[in-house]
């Protein structure tokens, strides 16, 4: 379980851009945070990440005070960030290299997974090769083989077009389901928000004019896909709840 | 062959028709300016000695060029690491390279001696500013989402270094060696003109004081297919340890 418990966080000039917020996440639950461009998602994340210390407040990993301490948890950047140096392969194999394990036995366990992400015919390409829908997915393989019990996911489907970004989010949803995985995803798209995660949490304000962001609520999508499902027998997407939620999303973050 | 190999060696091949019908019709006084042909056959005349000189001149620059670039490689290292280091050295890296080197050779023979020294102390300090330089801004150029990436990751200081600075400062290090390659082959060749027993430079002395001018453009001739050799040899490498680089190449 992830917990951030009364967080605060602050730019390098002192201005406040996350203002207590608190937020549990239970193990195998997809969290996602909506809010507008500026409003400190992705510091948030950067903080549940370790990457960056809270002017005040904690974050914990399964009861495990991690407050400032990279490492513990994986980081799926908005940008897929493999590295142009090294194989699809070695690419994904990084997080167990920099661990101790062998160059083979790491190559070992990554295959499968990337047989099982759809990427083993390009495993010895190099990243420059791949498109963008694959490049994501060898992305989240690396961030999948750190071992760490819960995955932070900083809106990485946004830099792809519109069909890709559809298949990805159907894939990630199968990948999640079917691995268990403790996921928190920061969004600003509403509809992409809904139907990947769990539960939505918003988080409004606007730190650059200083009113520093806070959650203004949540959603709990999950239960709304399991009546819908029973009720009107159809996918969440088209269903009368899903642009309940939508209208009650748009509502907390003030349109 | 391709047509972007055609239109330069074509260009070569004109400059030296003209340069040689210039000469024999008479334009340019012999003395002063040696038709291409009497260059080569200076050249093929004098080849023995000549190897020999080059074989010297060749040695102080490969020496050189390795000490320089493993300095190089070590300052861009330290500065990198230690931003003070960076603060307190680049001023003094920079002003080093404003010193003439031909002020500096005359200095190096009183102080080291006519011997290998002094030219190769000479290579070294002009081939590592290059790589310093270029390497340097290589490693400051990481994006920083690879360097928090890392650290999610629980990466070291040298895993990071290894795995991302490295190998996305490749391009720009290759970029200061073949500078550097360059700068060897005439920086050894300058140190040689101002004193020594074998090498380059120490026999373009000897042929310019007995007005031997074809042998003079022979050597001129052997000391850019040098330059133009070493740059080969870090084209040849580059190749090879930077085989990303060939697939970007080829997609663009």
């Amino acid at each position: 379980m992830l917990e951030a418990r009364e967080l605060t966080l602050a730019w390098g000039d002192g201005r406040e851009v996350v203002r207590d917020v608190s937020l549990r996440v239970a193990t195998g639950e997809t969290v996602c945070i909506v809010g507008r461009s500026g409003s400190g998602k992705t510091t948030l994340l950067h903080a549940l990440a370790g990457l960056t210390h809270p002017r005040s407040g904690s974050v914990f990993l399964d009861e495990k005070d991690i407050t400032g301490e990279p490492g513990h948890i994986g980081y799926m950047f908005q940008k897929d960030l493999l590295l142009t140096s090294k194989t699809v392969l070695d690419n994904v194999c990084l997080p167990l290299v920099l661990r101790g394990v062998s160059h083979e036995q790491a190559r070992e366990k990554a295959l499968p997974l990337l047989e099982r992400f759809g990427l083993g015919e390009v495993a010895s390409r190099w990243p420059s090769q791949l498109s963008g829908g694959m490049r994501q997915r060898a992305a989240f393989a690396r961030t999948y083989l750190m071992g760490s019990s819960a995955l932070l996911l900083d809106e990485p489907f946004s830099a792809l077009d519109a069909l890709t970004r559809t298949e990805m989010r159907e894939w990630f949803l199968s990948v999640t389901g079917e691995l268990g995985l403790t996921v928190v995803m920061v969004s600003h798209d509403p509809d992409e928000a809904l139907l990947i995660a769990d539960r939505v949490v918003v988080l409004v304000g606007n730190p650059a004019q200083g009113h520093p962001a806070t959650l203004a609520g949540e959603i709990d999508v999950l239960s709304l896909k399991t009546a819908s499902s029973c009720r009107e027998g159809q996918t969440f997407e088209l269903s009368s709840d899903f642009l309940e939620a939508k209208k009650e999303l748009l509502e907390l973050l003030g349109d | 062959m391709k047509r972007h190999h055609i239109i330069p060696v074509a260009t070569v091949a004109g400059l030296l028709v003209l340069w040689e019908l210039a000469c024999r019709g008479g334009l340019v006084p012999a003395f002063l300016l040696p038709a291409p042909t009497q260059v080569v056959a200076a050249l093929v005349r004098d080849a023995a000695l000549i190897a020999s000189h080059s074989a010297t001149t060749l040695i102080e620059a490969l020496a050189g060029l390795v000490v320089g670039v493993i300095l190089g490689f070590v300052l861009a290292c330290v500065m990198d690491r230690f931003e003070v280091v960076a603060q307190a050295l680049s001023p003094l890296i920079t002003l080093s390279q404003t010193v003439p080197t031909i002020a500096i050779a005359p200095l190096l023979v009183l102080w080291l001696g006519y011997g290998l020294l002094p030219k190769v102390v000479l290579v070294v300090l002009t081939t590592f500013f290059p790589v310093a330089i270029s390497l340097y801004a290589g490693f400051s150029s990481v994006d920083r989402y690879q360097l928090n990436l890392m650290r999610t990751m629980g990466a070291t200081t040298a895993q990071t270094f290894w795995h991302v600075k490295l190998p996305a400062a490749a391009d720009q290090f290759f970029s200061g060696l073949k500078i550097s390659a360059t700068y060897a082959i005439v920086g050894a060749v300058i140190a040689e003109w101002l004193g020594g027993f074998s090498g380059l430079g120490v026999y373009m002395t000897r042929v310019r004081k007995s007005f031997s001018y074809d042998r003079m453009f022979a050597s001129i001739l052997v000391i850019s297919a040098l330059s133009l050799l070493l740059m080969r040899a870090v084209d040849v490498l580059e190749y090879l340890c930077v085989p990303w680089k060939r697939v970007e190449r080829k997609q663009k």
